[in-house]
């Protein structure tokens, strides 16, 4: 699904270049549970930016299912990015000025669906990630925990086909974030592609393959089997 | 999706107050005086809409004259040959219509009526041409014949309460006896032809020279001040043709007439109200520019209401970017964020528009209370096609507010705003909005100095002395009445303290001149010059220099002596006034002996007119004005008195009678009414300005509070925290200042050319406006300042 060649990423400091990430190689196929790791400055969330195309590279290849990214039109990746992926923050990001509801249903309307359908799609979700109760609360009225679910929940809801989650556990209770990391494993074993940041070991065995990053630099690949699995 | 964008903008309304309120409230005022202005300018551009034909008619309009012809015309009137020429030679034209008004009162049996009796002399085809209705009688025939005359149903009302109008007669005071042939429904308000009555334009053939002073003329080809001619085209409406046809007719007439050139213009029936600048107007006439200034006016303060509401939104937009970057990752375009934006800016607006439509009910009843000039002349009307365009104006006023911010705001990249507020640049270190509010800033202060220079001006032109009285002197036209009789009865009235003759009454700008020729024969001038009562000087309050008064009595030899102002015998070359006497001077073919020099008066009018060579000559039967001076105190029972010694003299005619001083004070009123309008208008921007800046205070002090904890902590004074915090605020008020006294006294000193005696603009002036902006904006400051160097600083450093 993923391929990046010789993908490097550097910003200017006046005249000099700080990099970031270094001829960077990797492939990643659809379905897998990638997990990211490595010491903080690494480069794990450039990477991650970047491979949801939120970021660029400064220069080599990104291929995602086929297709040119490094050469497409800003408008078509936004196009790509808006229909293949789905995003999760360490710090939640939800809209505090929208309810549980809201929020999740928000990434719908920006795919135009119909208000029937959304309304089907949206209470499913909800009654998936057990949150039927905390419909109408704002964000502000949850727990950390009960965020990140609210997060992940919005993510999925226009099922990508790939979920991408920088520490998304990070500001969690190691409790919290099993749960999270359990939903991960049940949306992976759906067929969704999971590319994850984290420095917990633990949450990484959750996953099928484990990428070290050290100074930009790619320093392993190994597959795992993780717990469940 | 728009239902989301709604909710959305709702929670934030809810959940921002303070940025709402400020928002609405700013708005809603700025808005409220522009819906006025609306309702003003679709009333004044609302008229003669009502004509079936409306699109082909046309008046003509003219200028003549005896040197270089003009390009504009200068008369809404023009010589009614021009009408029946025009019928006659060029098939395209349908129709024209001849148009004269007379004042007359009109008498039905014993009853008279002399208010609201304007009528009209019209050909039949009047009728036809315009789309006023019709109510009784055969319109078709009803003005052919003379002495034909058609009422308005509001006329035969009060004409005939009890009888039926048709086949009645009616007489006027002048003009005879008239048959009424037809009744027709009241011209609406919004036409600029208004009458009562109209009278067929044939019985012009039946008056006699002394009835009518147009009754020999009105067929002249040459006379183009009185009397309209309209004129409706054919189907094809070729407007080319009917100009060619006005040149060709000018040409032929400029020709017949050695002396003179004539232009005649074509003026569409839609362009005659708001007009260009004619003399002998007969409808309202209000002048294009001041619709232009009040638009001018409108657009300042609502542009400055939407800069408020940008300035607010880039402030918060900081507060935002986080939102904003979220949406765009779960998938919003840049599209979608600009539509949230503006959406919840429009909303605000049409939120204001409720608001300002209640304003705007309180705001009608303030704006006709101003004078009541402005209830004659505007007839603000509410039609759903108006709250139609309140709410495209209030849809507009959104967008444009809302414009700036989410343009600016979509172009985020979703990474940066999530993960780097800190570095975020979203609106260069706030340039925008410094500008913004520097902006409103400096135009509050110049609509401060506007205010102060207009009412210290007029005060100034008010209470300058002008050499002659101005105040308690009654005017009186004679008409047909005589003066001597009826001055010797009217000063025995308790209150007349004199009372002199004047062939004119000055200050009012009327005028008469005559070619003066002294010593040297090649040297000559025009000499204006009013013929008086030797009491004048007294009565006028009028200094005598040198020399003696007029004589008492006029001798048989006729006229003999001449008053000449002190700039008169200096522009004669005398060096004394004491010179010039016993001297001759010549004046048209009169030659007369310089008896005595006034001291210089002003003559035309105070506002716009300088002193100017002036001659007092005796006054032989040109008795034409009694001007009495009378004691301030009780002068309507004065007034009332000299009225009932009139009625005895002259039954007939009632008395035409009227202040100097009202006259003269007759442009104060625009005065107090521009100032007042401005002053409104500028207290509503310094109010806006001062929304803003608060608005912007405090959400920089928002965006401050750690900094100022920290500050404390480390043993900063709460004058100290005040000073950091407000200092650049400080510095924008200078700018402003800066920017706006030059441009007023530029501005200010232009108008002021237009006025002979004027003030200086002197620093006291600048510095009362300087001293208001300061203390307002010190105070708008100083006020969110203060409050956050009191707060406790562990308190905003745990919230951290
Ligand atoms: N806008 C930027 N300008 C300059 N340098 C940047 C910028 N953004 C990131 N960097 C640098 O890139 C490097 C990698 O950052 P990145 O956020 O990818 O690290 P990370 O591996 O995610 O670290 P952490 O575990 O702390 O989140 C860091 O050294 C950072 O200073
Ligand atoms: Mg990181």
């Amino acid at each position: 699904m993923i391929q990046l060649r010789n993908i490097e990423r550097y910003y200017r400091k006046g005249l000099s270049k700080s990099w970031v990430l270094r001829d960077l190689n990797l492939d990643i196929q659809e379905g897998e549970f990638v997990t990211i790791m490595g010491p903080s400055g690494a480069g794990k969330t450039t990477l991650l930016n970047m491979i949801g195309m939120l970021d660029e590279p400064s220069a080599g290849e990104y291929n995602f299912l086929g297709e040119a990214v490094h050469s497409m039109k800003s408008k078509y990746r936004q196009e790509l990015h808006k229909n293949y992926m789905g995003f999760v923050f360490q710090a939640y990001h939800l809209i505090d000025e929208l309810t549980v509801y809201e929020n999740i249903e928000t990434p719908l309307l920006y795919r135009n669906i119909k208000s029937k359908e959304r309304k089907s799609i949206v209470a499913d979700i909800l009654d998936r990630f057990n949150i039927v109760a905390k419909k109408d609360l704002f964000p502000e009225q949850l727990s950390g925990g009960q965020q990140q679910l609210v997060g992940v929940a919005r993510a999925v809801v226009s099922k990508p086909k790939l979920l991408l989650a920088d520490e998304p556990t990070g500001n969690l209770h190691s409790k919290q974030g099993e749960k999270i990391m359990e939903l991960f494993q049940e949306l992976h074993r759906e067929g969704v592609a999971i590319i994850q940041v984290t420095h917990s070991e633990k949450n990484a065995l959750y996953g099928s393959r484990i990428i070290e990053l050290e100074d930009g630099f790619l320093r392993a690949d190994k597959q795992v089997r993780g717990i469940n699995n | 999706m728009f239902k989301n964008y709604i909710k959305i903008a709702f929670r934030q309304l809810r959940k921002h107050k303070l940025f709402s309120a400020l928002n609405i409230f700013g708005l809603a005022t700025s808005m409220s005086v522009c819906l006025l202005l609306i309702m003003i300018i679709a009333d004044q551009y609302g008229y003669d809409d009502f004509h079936d034909n409306g699109n082909r008619i046309y008046r003509v309009i003219s200028a003549s004259s005896e040197n270089q012809l003009p390009t504009q015309a200068s008369f809404a009137t023009t010589s009614r040959t021009v009408a029946s020429d025009l019928k006659a030679d060029y098939p395209f034209v349908e129709n024209t219509v001849r148009l004269l008004t007379i004042g007359e009162t009109v008498h039905i049996g014993e009853k008279k009526f002399e208010e609201n009796v304007h009528a009209l002399l019209v050909d039949q085809s009047f009728l036809e041409t315009f789309s006023f209705g019709w109510t009784t009688g055969d319109q078709r025939t009803a003005l052919l014949e003379p002495r034909s005359v058609v009422l308005t149903e509001g006329a035969a009302k009060r004409f005939f309460p009890y009888s039926d109008p048709m086949g009645a007669t009616i007489t006027l005071s002048d003009l005879g006896e008239y048959t009424v042939t037809g009744i027709l429904p009241d011209p609406p308000i919004h036409s600029h032809i208004q009458f009562d009555y109209l009278i067929s334009y044939a019985s012009t053939a039946t008056f006699t020279k002394e009835q009518h002073e147009e009754a020999q003329t009105h067929e002249a080809y040459n006379k183009i001040w009185r009397g309209m001619a309209y004129v409706l085209l054919d189907e094809n409406n070729d407007r080319q043709k009917l100009d060619a046809a006005l040149a060709e007719i000018a040409a032929t007439y400029s020709l017949r007439d050695e002396k003179v050139q004539f232009l005649f213009q074509a003026q569409p029936l839609s362009k005659i109200m708001p007009s260009e600048d004619l003399s002998n107007e007969i409808g309202p006439g209000t002048p294009t520019i001041v619709l232009y200034f009040l638009m001018t006016l409108g657009l300042i303060i609502i542009f400055s209401a939407c800069f408020n509401y940008t300035n607010l939104s880039v402030a918060r937009s900081l507060k935002r970017a986080k939102e904003i970057g979220v949406r765009k990752v779960i998938g919003a375009r840049r599209k979608d964020i600009i539509f949230q934006f503006l959406g919840e800016a429009v909303l605000i607006a049409s939120i204001a528009l409720v608001v300002a439509l209640f304003l705007l009910e309180l705001l009608i009843p303030a704006f006709y209370g101003l004078d009541p000039f402005i209830g004659e002349n505007i007839h603000l009307t509410r039609t759903p096609q108006l709250y139609l365009s309140f709410f495209g104006f209030s849809l507009l006023v959104g967008l444009f507010a809302g414009m700036l911010p989410a343009l600016n705001i979509s172009r985020l990249q979703p990474i940066q705003a999530i993960q780097q507020l800190s570095n975020l640049k979203l609106f260069s270190r706030m340039g925008i909005q410094k500008v913004l509010i520097t902006f409103q800033f400096a135009l509050s202060l110049i609509f401060i100095l506007a205010v102060t220079i207009i009412l210290q001006q007029q005060k100034h032109v008010l209470n300058t002395d002008y050499g002659i009285r101005i105040d308690d002197i009654l005017n009186v036209r004679m008409g047909e009445v005589d003066y001597d009789l009826f001055a010797q009865k009217a000063r025995q009235v308790v209150g007349v303290k004199d009372i002199s003759a004047s062939k004119l009454v000055l200050l009012v700008g009327e005028n008469a001149d005559a070619k003066a020729t002294f010593k040297d024969g090649r040297d000559s001038m025009d000499l204006s010059y009013n013929a008086v009562s030797p009491n004048y000087l007294a009565n006028m309050d009028i200094e005598l220099v040198a020399g003696k008064n007029l004589p008492e009595n006029v001798n048989s030899k006729g006229e003999q002596f001449v008053l000449l102002n002190e700039m008169a015998v200096k522009r004669m070359g005398f060096d004394t006034p004491e010179a010039a006497i016993g001297e001759s001077i010549t004046l048209d073919t009169i030659n007369l002996s310089i008896i005595g020099v006034t001291s210089d008066f002003h003559q035309q009018d105070i506002w716009f007119s300088s002193v100017q060579p002036f001659a007092l000559r005796q006054n032989m039967d040109q008795k034409r004005n009694a001007n009495i001076h009378i004691s301030e105190a009780n002068s309507k029972a004065t007034i009332a008195a000299i009225r009932s010694i009139w009625d005895e003299i002259s039954p007939d005619e009632s008395m035409i009678a009227f202040f100097t001083s009202t006259r003269v004070n007759h442009l104060s009123k625009f005065f107090r009414m521009g100032s007042s309008i401005i002053g409104f208008v500028g207290f509503l921007t310094i109010l806006i300005a001062c929304l803003g800046l608060l608005g912007m205070v405090i959400y920089n002090i928002e965006g401050r509070v750690k900094e100022v904890g920290i500050r404390k902590v480390l043993g900063a004074s709460a004058g100290n925290i005040v000073w950091q915090l407000s200092k650049g605020f400080f510095l924008l008020l200078a700018i402003a200042i800066v920017l706006a006294i030059p441009l007023t006294v530029f501005g200010a000193n232009l108008w002021l050319q237009n006025f002979v005696t004027r003030i200086a603009i002197t620093p006291a002036i600048l510095l009362v406006g300087i001293g208001i902006i300061v203390l307002l904006g010190l105070l708008t400051v100083i006020s969110q300042t203060y409050w956050a160097a009191r707060t406790n600083p562990i308190e905003s450093l745990r919230n951290e």
